[in-house]
């Protein structure tokens, strides 16, 4: 059962056996697993229930709606925006639905580093078995690459780089865009964006969970070394307080995103052993780089992500460092927002849109953030990237124009302030030079990690294989948050895999 | 490209002052000064760019008021100019939010940065734009 939260008009006490705040790639996916093992489950979404009727792909309708902070979340300095979904699904609900397993390298990091054998012995393949299933998870068909994809692609094969056509959570889309970035018309189980809400989220709903929406956590709520419940409130769309939602459980899992559990259990002041809660950030920071071709390229029509390369991304021989280049476009307003310079040339560019190809550079980070709750209930995200992060993003830089040039754009541009182009045979000097310098460059975000990593030593992590909070008892995480490291690839199977993995260790071993 | 009155709506939560300051940073953001075709308000931009900072925490909301006024008083400072970015003339407003894109200070790209995008959203989110982009049926 879905419980709006404004449709209630009094406070409300639950009791269950476990509390599963958010309903995202993790908590969507505990929420089913803890559901169909037989207990009793209460859900806490900070965020709206939507309908296919709700996605009109106008950015204006849905910025608001999606994403945190109507998508103009920012790090303190604001030098990088970050977009966190938020509502039943969370941000499997606007994200490109590429499905990447967790890559085993990443796996042996984790355990060499963080003593997480288990994990790397499994190479968490039931985890993942059981998710891709439930996902719909297929690998995109020649068919499937629209024409930015085969832009990509042809840029790739001609400089000899690597790259191939990627897995997707998407069946049998009926008339894809590249508004998928604000939701799909047509998800339903078995046609369109498989997100959480049309898999796990039904299927937990059908085992008996209760999904509260609109109802923001705001304490985890703890007696004598052990979780008793949670404490929310409803929050309506004008940002107005409503009734409290008490639920008092035996368990509580945190999946509410790697800034919003951090913040959660900094609000809550929970033990943390290691002092590490909230730090450790890491994003997937992503720079662009847009091309323009003679003919049309029709970039917004069709599957937006469906190859990429990975030219650059040898977790094999470097688990800890490099980039992806990937396809991307969006609605028209998003589009502008990420093109450099102003006035007469950014209206010039405009008028190209179905003549652009854009790309991004997504970086397998190694800086390392926090995030603390402000004042206002917003976390402040302190995220400043090191010399060696923004070296390899000027590298991916210079390759992703150089792909582009390969595959035949007359002129490439990078969203500087200012506009800053390359034609065929220019110098792409002009983008090493201007490098990477905080608020001159568009940097967006959408995979925050790692800020409540696990580890078997309760001296550098806050919860342990298993997802146990250290020093609570019954406290567990299934999000982002887990990842010890930056995870390199596109988060979303990882996520649904260790909410699994965490989920059926705490089915099994019940009561906790 | 067609444009009805339901688009333009006067403003409910920007001042009348912010909302002045606001159109004209989004007309010299988003349009060439000899651009033809309808302007940022003239599509309802101004309407949609009022809705969505209604929409923001009121942090956020305030930082960017606070930018608009830095934007209408900073020729004093910035450009020795004792006058208002409103009484500027088009091509002197262009010239100096360029200044503002290009400073040394991170706070001023900061907040070139933000209205930009809020200019993007009002001006290419207007049903008028996006039905020239993408037909009036996925208007």
């Amino acid at each position: 059962m879905i419980v709006r939260g404004g449709e209630l008009r009094q406070d409300v006490v639950e009791e269950c056996d476990v509390c599963v705040v958010g309903t995202g790639a993790g908590g969507a996916v505990a929420a089913k697993e803890l559901a169909e093992a037989g207990r009793a489950v209460v859900a806490l979404e900070a965020g709206p229930a939507f309908s296919p009727d709700d996605f009109t792909n106008r950015e204006s309708d849905l910025l608001p709606r999606l994403f945190w902070e109507s998508g103009f979340r920012t790090t303190a300095d604001q030098a990088i925006l970050i977009y966190q979904g938020r509502g039943v699904g969370g941000s499997t609900v606007h994200n490109q639905c590429y499905a990447v397993p967790t890559p085993q390298p990443i796996l042996d990091l984790w355990a060499e580093r963080f003593g997480l054998r288990t994990l790397a012995e499994s190479g968490l393949r039931e985890e993942l078995r059981r998710v891709q299933e439930c996902l719909g998870v297929n690998r995109a068909t020649e068919g499937d690459l629209n024409g930015l994809n085969r832009v990509v692609r042809r840029g790739a094969e001609t400089l000899g780089w690597r790259g191939a056509i990627q897995c997707h959570n998407r069946i049998a889309c009926p008339g894809c865009t590249a508004a998928c970035v604000l939701g799909c018309p047509w998800s339903a189980p078995g046609i369109g964006k498989q997100s959480m809400a049309v898999t796990y989220v039904p299927r937990a709903l059908a085992a008996g969970a209760r999904v509260y929406t609109d109802c923001l956590a705001e304490q985890v709520l703890a007696e004598d070394g052990r979780v008793v419940g949670v404490s929310g409130r409803i929050v309506g769309d004008d940002g107005r307080a409503g009734p409290a939602v008490t639920v008092r459980s035996r368990a509580v899992v945190l999946a509410a995103g790697a800034t919003h559990s951090p913040m959660l259990w900094r609000a809550s002041g929970l033990p943390d052993l290691a002092g590490q809660a909230g730090r450790n950030l890491h994003l997937h920071p992503a720079i662009f780089v847009g091309g323009f071709f003679a003919e049309e390229v029709c970039a917004y029509e069709g599957i937006p992500q469906a190859y990429y390369v990975d030219e650059f991304l040898d977790l094999a021989r470097d688990p800890e460092s490099g980039y992806l280049l990937m396809p991307i476009f969006a609605p028209p307003a998003m589009v502008a927002g990420s093109q450099g310079g102003m006035g007469v040339e950014h209206r010039a560019k405009m008028r190209r849109f179905w003549n652009m190809a854009a790309m991004l550079v997504l970086l397998h980070d190694r800086t390392a953030g926090e995030v603390w709750p402000g004042r206002d209930g917003r976390p402040v995200i302190r995220y400043r990237l090191e010399p060696r992060d923004r070296t390899l993003l000027v590298e991916g830089l210079l390759h992703a124009t150089e792909l582009l040039l390969a595959a035949g754009a007359e002129e490439v541009g990078v969203p500087y302030c200012e506009s800053v182009s390359v034609r065929r045979g220019g110098d792409l000097g002009v983008f090493s030079r201007r490098g990477i310098v905080d608020n001159d460059i568009l940097i967006a975000a959408s995979h925050p990690q790692s800020t409540l990593r696990m580890g078997k030593d309760p001296r550098e992590s806050v919860v342990d294989e298993r997802g146990r909070a250290h020093g609570v008892r019954g406290l567990y995480v299934a999000d982002t948050s887990l990842f010890p490291t930056s995870v390199g690839v596109p988060p979303t199977l990882t996520t649904a895999a260790l909410a699994d993995w965490v989920a059926q260790g705490l089915a099994a071993e019940w009561p906790p | 490209m067609v444009v009805t009155p339901d688009d333009r709506e006067e403003p409910r939560c920007l001042r009348p002052t912010e909302a002045e300051v606001l159109l004209a940073v989004a007309e010299r953001m988003v349009r060439g000064v000899e651009d033809e075709g309808p302007g940022v308000a003239e599509v309802g931009g101004l309407k949609i760019m009022d809705a969505y900072l209604a929409t923001l925490p009121a942090a956020l909301a305030g930082q960017l008021r606070l930018a608009l006024w830095a934007v209408q008083w900073g020729p004093l400072v910035f450009a020795g100019r004792p006058t208002t970015f409103t009484r500027l003339g088009p091509r002197e407003q262009e010239a100096y939010l360029r200044g503002w894109g290009r400073s040394r200070l991170a706070l001023r790209r900061q907040a070139y940065r933000a209205l930009r995008n809020l200019a993007c959203l009002g001006y290419y989110g207007s049903r008028p734009l996006r039905a020239s982009f993408l037909g009036e049926e996925r208007a």
